[in-house]
């Protein structure tokens, strides 16, 4: 895959999971704006700042990129695995979360709850398993076993 | 029946002795994936060939010159204690660098074998390496060596009984010119006038180390009858000038050594160094660590819930069961209230300590907390600590007494001192249970935050204590942090295993141990003088705890809570545990929560102000000790307590009011 396309990648999810974050933020200071919760943004601070730092991480990649430094694939593959940890930290808790109900609280799981689980964290991460299927072994080939 | 054959293993830090050391002995020494894990000299023992052999894990240096306490360990055994086999490890990654000790520890004349580590990795980037060819030019073998796996360590094993057999001393040395050989030689001279001194130093490493300007040696000179004589030789020598240029002829000779045994590729970017040019960011380095941080924090407290739930359960069965089966009144109380109530209320949190010793396990395997003290190089330096100080601080998330252990690699006296003062405000496992307890029942889905919160506040203030120390009562300047990276690896899950149960096992040991004991005393307090309701005010616990009261209410606790705290001064965890007693939570975790939450005396703020005191308040009884013995003086442990109990005070009463005023409560 050429350069170029690394750094549309970068830039794309870079700029969503910025304004994703930015918007998770803008709820925290004025919970009123209902019509992003379709999005599964709701006021979280720390959410939100997860979201700028993927983004911000990712977006410094391409503004690398776009000034010809190619080490700048670096924070695209940084960003795109701290992109797959959160997603999967989010992943593990929804777990964690629905087999107490399951297991303890004899509850139903709706599909309604399992919407309201959908965060951008989460969503985004999906974009980024295909950077990872893409471009992650020429990241993971360097790294040591042990 | 032969005698053993001691072997010490030594080297550079982090080259993977304590990972060679497990192996070689079957032990289940810590090892980490930073510089300065082994503080302490570790002894193990392991047959081979029909021989004993007594392996000693030396912590690692850089050099015999022993500027650091880890260091000064390291010399004094090898030199003192004589191994009949001295084995460096050596990371063949970065042979230039190590073979700078191979220099000084052929000096020594014991006989030394190298173990060539980490082949993998130099071999990875396209190095190559002729060990044999290295062998015949350092005079001494050289075995390849995979410390994880095992591999090479029969050849190991086998070198170390034929050399110990034959009893060879390593000969060769290295010439540093002219003017600093005739000046070595008189020095022998003179030293081998005092029959002392032979049988216990090789006089010409004596000579060479005095020409270094190296303090100790010096202190052993000058005890000696030939004191006065070799310091009017050394007179008018110029020390440093001396240190450089013999360090220059090491190097001379390790250039001249190693093209003839290796070949050294030109690196490309590796996944090390992609992830280092993100993570080491300016910009971006302390958000990526904070976010990290927020992650592990957020998974210790979401995945375990399921596994409390179930702990809470079988506590649950065990509470209706005793109080079904046992008829007497107060033997109920005692395993229900007592057992049951205070034991069972700490082991509901197992699960958040063991998930969150693998995360931190993981992170330390992988390479990345030791990165942690490089992004905080700089914000440390500008309160006046080394870089290298923010390692403790990251160790004590685990617990304080190793954490306090490991400022033995800090070499300014001052920079330690600092760091040991300031460690315990750094949270660690024992107080996890309180947070989890106090933030689930208070803020729920908010709980992992709030916990995320209290160790950012710790971090915080034991900066801002150092900056204090620093400005006020141990004045000067930090000395510059050089700290060796190790590369990234992907940590193996029998390691971070191993590593989680190593730490987790001390909790449950705990919790059959001390706060079993704790509980059983907080019950009798509880239970007495006879006759009063149980955990009344008239009881011997609620007498205590209203003495204490009007020192906490202030912070909007009650009585129960001051007692509890007194407790935790033991083990933090018994804060809980006496929490579970005195509230009479027969049922784990599940009934203690809804006690607490029923409690009229405390409220949201008052939780808060709770989870800071029992941040800050003071160190418990096995860090007080620690920090009696690595500072050396009760004036120091003294001082830790007095000004934990002060911070802890006034930052628990101001959450009090702020959160009283923001969340109401106050």
């Amino acid at each position: 895959m050429s350069i170029y396309q690394k750094r549309i990648f970068a830039a794309l999810l870079g700029a969503l999971y910025l304004l994703a974050g930015a918007a998770t933020l803008i709820a925290v200071a004025i919970p009123e704006i209902g019509i992003i919760e379709i999005l599964g943004i709701t006021g979280d601070p720390a959410g939100g700042f997860i979201l700028i730092v993927i983004g911000g991480t990712l977006f410094y990649g391409y503004l690398e990129l776009s000034r010809g430094i190619n080490e700048g694939v670096a924070f695209l593959h940084v960003g795109i695995a701290l992109a797959l940890v959160f997603g999967m930290i989010r992943l593990l808790s929804i777990g964690a979360e629905f087999a107490t109900m399951a297991l303890f609280e004899d509850e139903m799981i709706t599909l309604g709850m399992l919407r309201e689980e959908l965060v951008p964290v989460l969503y985004l991460a999906v974009i980024a398993l295909a950077g990872f299927i893409a471009w992650g072994k020429e990241f993971s080939a360097g790294l040591l076993r042990g | 029946m032969k005698k053993a054959i001691t072997v010490a293993l030594t080297g550079n830090p982090n080259v993977g002795k304590t990972t060679l050391f497990n192996t070689l002995t079957g032990s289940r020494q810590h090892v980490g994936n930073w510089p300065g894990v082994t503080v302490e000299k570790k002894e193990g023992t392991c047959e081979h060939a029909g021989r004993t052999i007594e392996v000693t894990d030396l912590p690692g240096t850089y050099s015999l010159t022993a500027y650091s306490a880890d260091e000064v360990v390291a010399r004094n055994f090898i030199i003192e204690d004589r191994p009949d086999v001295v084995v460096q490890v050596v990371d063949a990654s970065n042979l230039e660098r190590n073979l700078y000790l191979t220099m000084q520890l052929a000096e020594l004349g014991r006989p030394v074998i190298i173990a060539l580590n980490m082949v993998d990795v130099a071999e990875g980037r396209g190095d190559t390496i002729d060990e044999r060819r290295l062998a015949e030019l350092l005079a001494m073998p050289v075995i390849r060596t995979v410390g994880t796996s095992g591999k090479g360590l029969e050849d190991l094993l086998d070198a170390v009984v034929a050399i110990a057999a034959k009893g060879e001393k390593h000969t060769h040395t290295i010439g540093y010119g002219d003017n600093a050989e005739a000046l070595i030689s008189d020095l022998v001279g003179i030293l081998d006038d005092d029959p002392d001194l032979a049988p216990r130093y090789p006089l010409r490493w004596l000579a060479v180390r005095l020409i270094e300007g190296d303090a100790d040696i010096r202190r052993v000179v000058s005890g000696s009858s030939v004191g006065d004589a070799v310091f009017a030789r050394l007179a008018d020598i110029d020390f440093d000038e001396y240190e450089a240029t013999l360090a220059d002829k090491r190097y001379e000779a390790i250039g001249a050594i190693l093209p003839q045994a290796c070949t050294i590729c030109v690196r490309k970017m590796t996944g090390s160094d992609m992830i280092d040019r993100v993570v080491t960011n300016k910009y971006l380095g302390i958000p990526i660590f904070l976010a990290l941080m927020w992650g592990a924090f957020q998974l210790t407290f979401a995945v375990a819930e399921p596994f409390m739930e179930g702990i809470e359960h079988i506590f649950g069965w065990l509470g209706e069961g005793v109080a079904a089966s046992v008829g007497t009144e107060w033997l109920a109380s005692l395993l229900g209230d007592g057992v049951i109530g205070g034991v069972g209320g700490v082991l509901v949190f197992v699960p958040n300590i063991f998930i969150l010793f693998l995360i931190l396990s993981i992170l330390e395997g992988s390479g990345y907390l030791a990165r942690g003290a490089f992004i905080m190089d700089r914000l440390m330096y500008a309160i006046g600590l080394p870089g290298k100080s923010f390692i403790p601080m990251l160790m004590g998330f685990g617990c304080n007494v190793p954490a306090i252990m490991s400022t033995r690699t800090i070499e300014d006296e001052r920079d330690r001192l600092i760091t040991i003062l300031v460690n315990p405000f750094i949270s660690c496992g024992a107080r996890l249970p309180v947070y989890i307890l106090f933030a689930g029942v208070f803020f729920g889905r908010d709980a992992g935050n709030v916990i995320f919160g209290l160790y950012v506040l710790g971090i915080l203030v034991a900066i801002l204590s150092a900056k204090l120390f620093r400005s006020t009562v141990l004045p000067g300047e930090s000395s510059p942090f050089i700290m060796e990276m190790p590369p990234y690896r992907i940590p193996t899950l029998k390691n971070a295993l191993l590593n989680m149960w190593e730490k987790g096992s001390t909790y449950l040991k705990k919790a059959g141990g001390i706060i079993l004991i704790g509980s059983l005393i907080v019950w009798f307090l509880a239970s007495f003088p006879a006759g009063v309701e149980y955990g009344s005010e008239e009881s011997f616990a609620g007498m205590i705890g209203k003495t204490v009261e009007p020192l906490v209410a202030p912070l909007g606790l009650d009585w129960k809570i001051a007692v509890a705290l007194i407790f935790g001064f033991v083990a933090k965890e018994i804060v809980v545990s006496s929490l579970g007693v005195l509230y009479g939570a027969e049922e784990g975790s599940a009934a203690l929560s809804d006690a607490l939450l029923a409690d009229p005396a405390l409220s949201t703020a008052g939780a808060l102000a709770v989870m800071v005191f029992v941040l800050l308040y003071m160190p418990c009884v096995a860090t007080l000790a620690i920090i009696r013995k690595e500072t050396g003086s009760w004036r120091w442990a003294t001082f830790s307590v007095i000004y934990g109990l002060v911070v802890a005070w006034v930052l628990a009463f101001v959450t009090f009011h702020l959160a009283g005023f923001f969340l109401g409560g106050a």
